[in-house]
């Protein structure tokens, strides 16, 4: 199996920006409250594990990640968890690439509760809260953070460019050779953040 | 304005913006402009009596590659001089009185201040002109000085990068003899945990001593350093790239430190910054 069969980073990325709703006893699995739960800690585990292969995980990684070992009567009590809670609820999304490759990816990172409301109009849901898996276990790709870092480090650099010259420390020549390079990288910078990883910036910046 | 008044524009000096206008009318006059210690040409202007002339000279005009000179009083016909509200730059405007022969400016050298490493910082005392320039041979101290870095512990500096004189704590003294670039390196001071972990066993050998004998408190002798001044123009390229990659790994140090990603992952990315 090679990397091209993995969900690519825009795959992920809409699973970051998207938020899915969750019905009030599915979303009890993210809550505090039921950090001691299989299930609460299989989601963690899945979000850590993708985060750092950057790819869907299998049942042998959660196994070890959780368990520390990797035995089939682990790797089992996962499955089944996940297929009879985690991916009901829609928290879960079982990927089969071929017969012996399945590997595990979370729908989504931010869950919003909510609550069904019968009435004569018929049924209608009320948000109630939402909940964020930490923003250190989302997998975003390091050429993001490349970019949001060059895109502060040049903007503070044209600030002291800019300072630099009206404090008559640098020549109008290599001022604005200098203004010019920055500002047309910055201008790349922005354009590939605004397409490859449009809406994760206001997210995470 | 008089019949036959015309506006003349004088003098461009060092091609920088030192204007001088005049307004003249029928009998020609002449107004020697100069200037102390030769720090611009001389000029004059010709002009017509009985009339006012508007004379402007920028408050700062190129001296060479580092410095400046910048305006500070003038005197007319040989009269007292007259000292100027200085300002870093714009223009000085003075209505010179018809029957004047000769006005001479007097200016001082000043070479600019720049400090690397800190985030806040103060002078003392402050520039006359109200920016980071300051008159030739004047002592200057820099105090408040802060670090870019946060945390629980105190940061204190451990050395200087530049023709600092003499620095204590967190302040430092600079003689303005050129232009001055200065680097602060910190360190982390952590002697506060080791003074609640020693404070009391410190109390008991004081008291025991005490007792005894009275202790002798050795001075600590400010280190003095002096360096030749470091200000190269052709390094600037260089410097600003260093400087870019500085706010860059400051961005992601705040990624880390905000949690948002791992200091591993930070590390993985810092290397292909």
């Amino acid at each position: 199996m090679t990397d091209e069969h993995f969900l690519d980073d825009a795959d992920f990325i809409d699973r970051i920006i998207n938020v899915k709703n969750l019905q009030e006893n599915c979303f009890k699995y993210l809550e505090d409250s039921s950090k001691d739960l299989l299930t609460h800690k299989i989601i963690f585990s899945i979000a850590k594990l993708s985060s750092e292969k950057m790819r869907p995980v299998k049942l042998a990684e959660i196994s070890l990640d959780l368990f520390d070992v990797n035995e089939k009567s682990k790797q089992d009590t996962i499955r089944l968890t996940i297929e009879k809670s985690l991916s009901k609820c829609g928290i879960v999304e079982k990927l089969r690439y071929s017969h012996n490759d399945v590997k595990y990816a979370l729908v989504a990172y931010r869950f919003k509760k909510i609550e069904k409301i019968d009435s004569f109009r018929g049924d209608r849901s009320k948000s109630l809260e939402l909940f964020e898996i930490p923003k250190i276990f989302w997998p975003v790709p390091d050429e993001f953070f490349q970019l949001i870092s060059k895109k502060y480090g040049i903007g503070e650099t044209l600030k002291k460019i800019n300072s630099d010259f009206d404090n008559d420390l640098i020549l109008r020549g290599k001022y604005e050779d200098l203004t010019r390079e920055f500002s047309e990288n910055l201008s790349q910078i922005q354009k590939k953040l605004s397409t490859k990883f449009s809406g994760l910036e206001e997210l995470i910046s | 304005m008089k019949l036959g008044t015309i506006i003349f524009l004088v003098f461009i000096l060092f091609l920088t913006d030192s204007i001088v206008f005049a307004q003249l009318d029928s009998n020609t006059n002449i107004l020697h402009v100069s200037f102390v210690n030769n720090a611009a040409p001389s000029y004059e202007i010709e002009f017509e009596t009985n009339e006012k002339i508007l004379l402007e000279q920028s408050y700062s005009w190129i001296r060479d590659d580092t410095s400046r000179y910048n305006l500070i009083s003038y005197g007319i016909d040989g009269d007292d001089f007259i000292p100027i509200s200085r300002q870093p730059r714009g223009t000085f405007s003075i209505d010179i009185p018809a029957d004047s022969s000769s006005i001479i400016f007097s200016s001082t050298v000043q070479y600019p201040v720049s400090i690397e490493g800190v985030r806040e910082y103060s002078f003392s005392p402050k520039s006359p002109t109200n920016d980071n320039w300051f008159d030739k041979d004047s002592e200057i101290l820099i105090l408040d000085v802060t670090s870019n870095d946060s945390g629980i512990f105190p940061h204190e500096i451990v050395n200087w990068d530049g023709p600092v004189i003499d620095y204590v704590d967190n302040s430092a003294q600079i003689l303005i003899d050129s232009p001055i670039h200065l680097t602060a390196y910190w360190a982390t001071n952590y002697s506060f945990l080791g003074f609640l972990v020693l404070l009391p066993i410190v109390g008991i050998i004081v008291f025991l001593i005490k007792r005894k004998n009275d202790s002798n408190v050795s001075n600590t002798v400010p280190k003095h350093t002096r360096k030749e001044p470091k200000f190269d123009p052709d390094d600037y390229e260089e410097k600003i790239m260093q400087f870019l990659k500085q706010k860059s790994n400051e961005k992601l140090s705040l990624l880390v430190s905000s949690e948002v990603i791992s200091p591993e992952k930070s590390v993985q990315i810092k290397e292909n910054l």
